[in-house]
């Protein structure tokens, strides 16, 4: 029998077995060459983002099979694909989950557990914007390492700072929530528009 | 026909290269990245919900985002980054040893960067962990010196590249576009067999050397005892010959001279897989390994060395000695190339660029080809001294593609035995390579034929 009139499953089986052997090389060069750095920077974006999709809904919605595999599923496709959209969908997932459950239970949502997730999305979000772009093979120099977890220790004090004082002051001016929100907002507003007009412009 | 419509105009010529616009590479520019978009558009939704809905919590989420990113842009480079391959002339280095190209990133603004690099290679060049594929931070105004570097796996020219630089600031809100260095060629070296020969060379014909030649001369290698003559030296007086014989005789010596090694490459053909420095061999890598292990020793004991190509492309190194020349070699040998569809060489014309009628020939042949057989005969009918090394390696056999397969390859091996026992008769040493010491039997052959 020659090569010509080799059977198709003869074929089949050894290109199945040819792909079976490249495919197992190829995770063996893979563990041998994994660097700790990116990989430990995927953990930093599935874990919050799990943590926060579990944290955004009462306790009967986060024990759901379903649910925790919706959870499960955007933070891994976030962790894997950090360059992408899987990180804004995932993001977006935890945040439509506690739109939803702010609309459908009774009784204002918690100004701490709301602090925590922020706290959580943007440990996700940040580690996602560090690791956009590297492999994880791509050895990190530790510098990075350790610039990105200063800057997320500022912003974090910066944001349990925030949730302390709105805590205190909506706890001895109930009717300033609504004033805040709006001058929150108006100032937000013209803070991303002057943050685009920046970042879009040529030679700012 | 007009000439206008020949046919034969319109064809193809050999080897077409389509014409292709040179592509120049676009400029280096800074540019937002999608976490900055991310952050922008989750503060401008989050705070959108917020006043219409009149939900505190939405605002407390955004501000992470919005200070971060407030932080994070407060300084923001303008100029890219000059990265650039340093280059380095006849970088060379050995099989099994590490090839490195370098390169230099220089950050020209007051804020510092992360810069990304992703290089790929030669097959044959195994890249280091982390010296592949790495991010490197680059303090504000000054330049680091970057290594890609992978273990060289196979001799020859290996292109190390290209060099894809990326860098990123803000802490990965804004990146640059990507800036491709076309890499370099890295002259991996043979390591050659360890070889080492106690014979001595027929033919010796050179001023001064190791080999004992026919002409007499002063050295310690006797020729004969004889009557003395004037012009002798007095220390060379035979005391106890003359006092038996009541005549004074002398010790006549040969001297000692160099000789003209050429090493002949049969590059007809290749077979076998190569498997590396640390694998299998291939006919190319033991015909390269044996000629730089035997042109390594004779040209490091003092005599010429030259290399003749019996391929395509018919290179020649002219004949040298020495250390200097040795290295010249074994630079030479990695630049070997056997072209998939070669012309075939001529016998003849390589017979015309050998060197003296008193040099010896080496050839290195796997004897898969009549034009290499027919040229080892033609050296050996013309009265030069030869010597065939076999490199066909031993390992190797046709791929079973039939029952017939094993009958086939019994047959075919039994020419060729036919073939060795030929050139045999025609007084060509054939020997198979070995490494050290491979070639003193045929050697010896060869001088007991010559001083017979």
């Amino acid at each position: 029998m020659s090569d010509v009139q080799r059977g198709l499953v003869q074929a089949l089986a050894e290109g199945a077995r040819h792909r079976l052997r490249a495919g197992r090389r190829g995770g063996l060069s893979w563990a041998r060459r994994v660097a700790p750095g990116p990989v430990l920077l995927r953990l930093a974006v599935a874990l919050p983002l799990f943590l926060a999709a579990e944290l955004a809904v009462p306790s009967e919605w986060a024990a759901a099979a379903g649910y925790i595999a919706a959870a499960a599923l955007f933070a891994a496709a976030a962790a894997l694909l950090p360059g992408g959209i899987a990180p804004t969908a995932a993001i977006l997932f935890v945040i439509v989950a506690w739109l939803l459950n702010g609309a459908l239970n009774e009784g204002d949502p918690s100004l701490w557990t709301a602090a925590a997730l922020a706290c959580l999305l943007y440990t996700a979000h940040s580690a996602a914007t560090v690791t956009q772009r590297f492999r994880t093979t791509t050895a990190m120099d530790g510098e990075i390492m350790h610039t990105w977890g200063r800057h997320l220790g500022l912003v974090l004090a910066s944001t349990v700072a925030l949730a302390g004082t709105l805590a205190l002051f909506t706890a001895y001016f109930t009717g300033l929530a609504a004033g805040l929100v709006a001058a929150a907002g108006i100032v937000a507003a013209v803070t991303v528009i002057y943050v685009l007009a920046r970042s879009l412009h040529k030679n700012p | 026909m007009t000439l206008a419509g020949d046919p034969a105009l319109k064809l193809r010529t050999d080897n077409p290269r389509p014409q292709q616009r040179a592509v120049a590479e676009p400029p280096v520019t800074w540019r937002r990245t999608t976490a900055l978009t991310r952050a922008v558009a989750l503060v401008a939704v989050c705070l959108l919900v917020a006043v219409v809905f009149g939900r505190v919590d939405l605002v407390l989420i955004a501000a992470p985002f919005a200070i971060g990113t407030a932080l994070l842009l407060q300084h923001r480079p303008t100029r890219p980054p000059e990265a650039r391959l340093v280059s380095m002339d006849d970088a060379t280095s050995a099989e099994g040893a590490t090839a490195s190209a370098s390169l230099v990133v220089f950050n020209p603004e007051p804020v510092p960067i992360t810069a990304f690099v992703t290089a790929a290679a030669d097959p044959w060049i195994a890249l280091h962990t982390g010296k592949g594929d790495f991010a490197e931070r680059i303090g504000p105004e000054t330049g680091r010196d970057m290594v890609v570097a992978g273990t060289a796996r196979r001799w020859g020219g290996h292109h190390l590249g290209p060099v894809h630089v990326r860098s990123i600031a803000c802490g990965g809100l804004l990146e640059t576009t990507v800036q491709r260095l076309h890499g370099a060629t890295v002259w991996v070296l043979p390591v050659p067999d360890w070889f080492e020969s106690a014979e001595s060379l027929p033919f010796a014909d050179g001023v001064t050397g190791v080999h004992r030649s026919r002409r007499g001369g002063d050295s310690g290698e006797l020729a004969e005892v004889r009557l003395y003559q004037p012009g002798d030296r007095l220390r060379r007086i035979d005391w106890r010959t003359s006092m038996r014989s009541q005549d004074l005789y002398v010790n006549a010596t040969l001297s000692e001279r160099d000789t003209d090694v050429t090493l002949i490459l049969d590059l007809q053909v290749e077979a076998g897989v190569s498997g590396g420095v640390e694998g299998a061999a291939s006919i190319a890598d033991l015909t390269v390994r044996a000629a730089g292990a035997v042109a390594s020793h004779y040209a490091l004991q003092g005599d010429r060395v030259s290399c003749i190509e019996f391929g395509a492309r018919g290179r020649r190194m002219r004949p040298g000695t020495g250390r200097r020349h040795a290295a010249a070699t074994l630079r030479w040998l990695a630049s070997v190339d056997m072209p998939p569809d070669p012309l075939p060489p001529s016998p003849e014309m390589l017979r015309r660029q050998l060197a003296g009628q008193r040099s010896l020939n080496v050839v290195f042949t796997p004897l898969l080809t009549d034009r290499s057989v027919a040229l080892i005969a033609a050296i050996a009918r013309a009265g030069r001294p030869v010597l065939c090394v076999d490199t066909l390696p031993p390992h190797l056999a046709p791929p079973a593609r039939t029952h017939w397969t094993p009958a086939a390859e019994r047959l075919w091996r039994l020419s060729r035995d036919n073939t060795v026992m030929e050139l045999r008769d025609l007084g060509v040493a054939v020997e198979p390579w070995k490494g050290s010491a491979s070639l003193d039997n045929v050697l010896a052959e060869l001088n007991r034929r010559r001083y017979r």
